[in-house]
Order: C-alpha cells, then sequence, then structure tokens
C-alpha cells in the first residue's frame, strides 16, 4: 500500500470538512474521489499535501508517517499535489516552473528528464520560454502536471484537472494522465466530472458531505443507481 | 560644477541604492515592512569601528560588518517576523515588532557609544584624488561606485538566474504553491534576510566612511528615505530601486549645491507625489503586483 489514510477529520473556520475519511490507494493505481461540490475532494488532497492541517487521524505514504512534516517536505517525499486552479508561477517562464519542480526531488533520483516531460506535452517545450500567466488554461495545467512530473512523484494528487478547459483539451490531459497511469505512476484524482473521472481510473471513493459513502472498481460504481442518480446524472 | 555634482550624487545613490535593495527584497518577498532595516544599517557601521579600533584591517572591518549584520538581520527575522508570518495577516503587527527591534538595536549602540558620533580615524581608508574632465573622484568614491556595482549585478544574476533566485521569486509570488513544489519558505526567508541585512551593513559601514560620521540614530533617515526609493522605483522592484536611489542621490547633491541642504527632504519627498502622479506604480513597478498582492 502506498497511501493510507486513516480517520482523517479536518476542520476550517469552525465547520468539519471532513470527518473520519479512511482511504487507501495501491502503487500503481489510478484512484478517483468523486462527489457534489463542497463534498470535501479538495479539503481531503490538502490535508495530504499537509497545506491544511488535520485535526485527527493518520497518513501513512510509502511507510512514513507524514503527521509531523510541513508541506514542503511532504512534496520532498514525492508526494506531489497539483492543486485546484494550477497555480503555475505566473510571472516566470514555463522552463523556470519546470526547473522548479526539481526541488521536489530532494535527495531522490529524478523519474522524468525534462525531454521526457517534453515528449508528453510538447507545447511545453515549444513555448519554454514564454511567460506561465500568458498560457491558456490548458497548458497550464499541463505545466502543473509537468512541474509536478519533474519532482519524481510517487504518487500524484490532482485537483480537478479538467476545470475550465474546452472538452478538447480536457480529453487531451485525461489522455495524458491515463498514459502516465500505465507507465506506472499512482494517481489520485478529484473530478467534478464523475462519469469521466470513474471512466479512466480503476477504483473510486465516493465523498459525501465530508464522509466516504461509497466506494469500489470504479466500474462497478459507475453502473451503480445511487451514483447514476447523484452524480452522474441520468 | 554640475558634473560633479552629478558624479558625487551617484555616488550617494548607488550606496542608498544597497540600502534599499535588501528592504526592497523583503517586502517583495514578505510583503512585510522591516522597519530594523535602518538599524541593522547602523550597525554595520558600528562593527566595523569598532573592529577597526581593536587594530583590525579595514578591508577585515567591512567584511566582519557585512557577515555580521547579514546574521543580525536573520535574528530579526527571527524574533520579529517569523511567529506572525503564521498568523496569516502579519503586515501590522510586523510594523510593530519591526519597530521594537530598531529601538532595541539603537539602545544597545546608544550604551555601547555613550551617544557620542563616532568616526573612523583618518587615513582608515587612503586619500586619493584622481582628475578628469575637470572632475574629482576620490579613490573611496571609486571604490564604493566598483562595489555597488559588482554587488547589484552579482544579486541580479543570483535573482534571476540561480536556483535560489527562482525559489525566492515563487515564495514571492505564490508560497502556497511554492510549498507544494518543495520549496522551503523560512528558508528563503533566512536567505533574503542575509542577503538585506548583509547590504545594509555594508552601506552602513561606507556612509560612515564617506560622511566621517557614525552615531546610532544614523539609520533612520535612510529608512525613511528608503520608503521614497522603494515606492518610486516600484514596490518589490528591484531595478527600480536601484534606478530609484541613484536619481535620489543626484537629485539630493543637486539640492544642496544650488538651493540649501535644508530644502532637500522636501524636495525628494516633492519628487516622491510627482512620480506617483504620472507612474502610480513607480517606475517599475506593475499594478497589483505587490502592492495589492496578498499573502498566501
Amino acid at each position: 500500500m502506498l497511501l493510507e489514510v486513516r480517520n482523517l477529520s479536518v476542520s476550517y473556520k469552525g465547520i468539519q470538512a471532513l470527518r473520519d475519511v479512511s482511504l487507501h490507494v495501491n502503487r500503481g493505481e489510478m484512484v478517483a474521489l468523486v462527489g457534489s461540490n463542497g463534498a470535501g475532494k479538495s479539503t481531503l488532497l490538502n490535508a495530504l499535501s499537509r497545506t491544511v492541517v488535520p485535526q485527527r487521524g493518520q497518513v501513512v505514504f510509502d511507510g512514513k508517517d507524514l503527521g509531523r512534516m510541513a508541506a514542503f517536505q511532504v512534496s520532498r517525499q514525492g508526494l506531489l499535489h497539483v492543486p485546484e486552479g494550477r497555480q503555475v508561477l505566473a510571472d516566470m517562464s514555463v522552463w523556470e516552473n519546470l526547473q522548479l519542480g526539481m526541488l521536489a526531488l530532494g535527495q531522490r533520483p529524478a523519474r522524468y528528464s525534462l525531454e521526457q516531460v517534453y515528449g508528453i506535452f510538447p507545447i511545453l517545450e515549444e513555448r519554454a520560454d514564454q511567460i506561465a500567466g500568458t498560457l491558456s488554461g490548458g497548458q497550464q495545467q499541463m505545466l502543473a502536471i509537468g512541474r509536478a512530473l519533474m519532482g519524481a512523484p510517487e504518487i500524484l494528487l490532482l485537483d480537478e484537472p479538467s476545470l475550465g478547459l474546452s472538452p478538447l483539451m480536457g480529453d487531451q490531459v485525461f489522455d495524458a494522465l491515463t498514459r502516465l497511469n500505465r507507465e506506472g505512476l499512482t494517481i489520485l484524482l478529484v473530478e467534478q466530472n464523475a462519469y469521466r473521472a470513474l471512466e479512466c481510473t480503476q477504483r473510486a471513493y465516493v465523498l459525501d458531505r465530508g464522509r466516504i459513502v461509497m466506494e469500489g472498481a470504479s466500474d462497478v460504481l459507475m453502473r451503480d443507481q445511487r451514483v447514476i442518480e447523484s452524480y452522474l446524472g441520468a | 560644477m554640475l558634473l560633479q555634482q552629478i558624479l558625487n550624487g551617484t555616488v550617494s545613490g548607488a550606496i542608498y541604492a544597497l540600502f534599499a535593495l535588501g528592504f526592497t527584497l523583503i517586502f517583495g518577498v514578505q510583503k512585510l515592512l522591516n522597519l530594523a532595516h535602518g538599524a541593522i544599517f547602523m550597525a554595520g557601521a558600528f562593527i566595523a569601528y569598532y573592529a577597526t579600533a581593536q587594530g583590525l584591517p579595514f578591508w577585515f572591518a567591512l567584511l566582519l560588518a557585512t557577515i555580521a549584520t547579514g546574521a543580525i538581520s536573520v535574528v530579526v527575522d527571527f524574533v520579529a517576523f517569523r511567529q506572525l508570518r503564521k498568523s496569516g495577516h502579519a503586515e501590522f503587527a510586523a510594523i510593530v515588532t519591526s519597530i521594537g527591534v530598531d529601538l532595541i538595536l539603537m539602545n544597545i549602540a546608544q550604551q555601547v557609544s555613550n551617544t557620542k558620533v563616532l568616526s573612523f580615524p583618518f587615513g582608515t581608508f587612503p586619500v586619493k584624488f584622481f582628475s578628469f574632465w575637470g572632475m574629482r573622484i576620490s579613490l573611496l568614491q571609486l571604490t564604493i561606485l566598483g562595489l555597488v556595482l559588482v554587488l547589484v549585478l552579482a544579486l541580479a544574476y543570483y535573482i534571476n538566474r540561480t536556483s535560489f533566485g527562482r525559489q525566492v521569486r515563487a515564495v514571492s509570488s505564490n508560497e502556497h504553491a511554492s510549498a507544494l513544489l518543495g520549496i522551503s519558505a523560512a528558508a528563503v526567508y533566512r536567505q533574503t534576510f542575509f542577503i538585506a541585512g548583509a547590504l545594509a551593513g555594508l552601506a552602513g559601514v561606507l556612509i560612515g566612511l564617506s560622511f566621517n560620521s557614525i552615531h546610532f540614530m544614523m539609520g533612520e533617515p535612510f529608512l525613511l528615505q528608503a520608503f521614497v526609493v522603494v515606492v518610486i522605483g516600484g514596490l518589490g522592484s528591484l531595478q527600480g530601486a536601484v534606478v530609484a536611489a541613484i536619481l535620489i542621490g543626484i537629485v539630493q547633491s543637486l539640492t544642496i549645491a544650488y538651493l540649501s541642504s535644508e530644502l532637500s527632504t522636501a524636495i525628494i519627498f516633492a519628487l516622491l507625489f510627482v512620480t506617483l502622479l504620472f507612474f502610480p506604480n513607480g517606475l517599475f513597478g506593475r499594478a497589483g503586483n505587490y502592492a495589492g498582492g496578498s499573502r498566501r
């Protein structure tokens, strides 16, 4: 088991955003977290990357308890979070953003070279000298993912990678993620579009008002009546 | 005469630039005003003075003062800012804490110097003049210009071309995203405070030497002036700070030569308002980049 979360609870400004969440991700898996707006999906990813400090619970990653680590230390362990809204460094060049991604390596060896990242997202090589803030939303998403790859992720946490993208761009991003997973990258995906998320993942958790209410194989969940009614908009 | 004044102003401006660079660097990265910066500048002059008084060679005293003020600045960060950063809305509290540090350092200096004005003994730096095109420039002025030029270029290289500089810029534009990339904001803060303090301390030594006067309150007018430099140059802009500092040095020198020394402060602040009339974000500032940018 690469990532194990036990009884995680998070409160934000007096509101309990996560209650007793337990889940796990095995090495090489692609797992989806689905749920409606405000269900706590982003909070969960933030708690895993320690940008939000949980009140209770335990996160074990690659055999190490992340309990006392700061966000930057968690990143250096290889748990890399591509946050909602992409958060590229808008006034720096594409190349500089990618170089910064390598800081997450810490003492670990690289997993993807710059050439490989350019191979996955050729637009990044074309735009290497361009200021990241001037890229389109889809290109920024590719940069955010490429930047995380430069840091040799053991697991990649993705928050709404297709949000605000054209359907075509969204497809391109998902194709790339599916390919990366097939080549061995472990991915935990948060996605508003439940259909798309279930389609490309092996397992999924359904989050509702801060609790995990369902879990299972993605293809099974896709046919589940409750999931269809609540999340697939049938 | 005019060229001579411009030259003298450029030399003073170059020293102001060292002071203002550190101030604006900290502001750019942290969005906090470090009001202890003037005391750190003063500490540089004091350390160099007492080191030479102990018989150490001047170049060594200069180096010692630079490193020691860098270290003092890191301590200031630790004492006055570190805890506040955790609160997420430190802007006001940081003004109070850094004034506190400023007063403590000044108080110590006042005790140490018995409130006296100190000056480096004659001949600390060789007195030598060169003449060209009807102007005179001293060896000290020439050294200052050369030193500042090298330091400004080194800083520009550091910020724009090295991995550390990228980390500084990353933290200053988005601390949250930087943490996700594995960047330790605390380490970036420590290093920027060290650089800022070292530059201020060096400026203190150079001013103490040029004006032949070192006293416990010497930093305060420079702090006020650094505000003007930073606002004219554009908040958080390093090249803006250098240009504005030299501009102010020249204006000041011309005012003293042709009008009156009492007017120089008023004219510099008038220059500030005129600049803001035409460049609301300062000469090199970008709208909303730093001034309105939030700390995250």
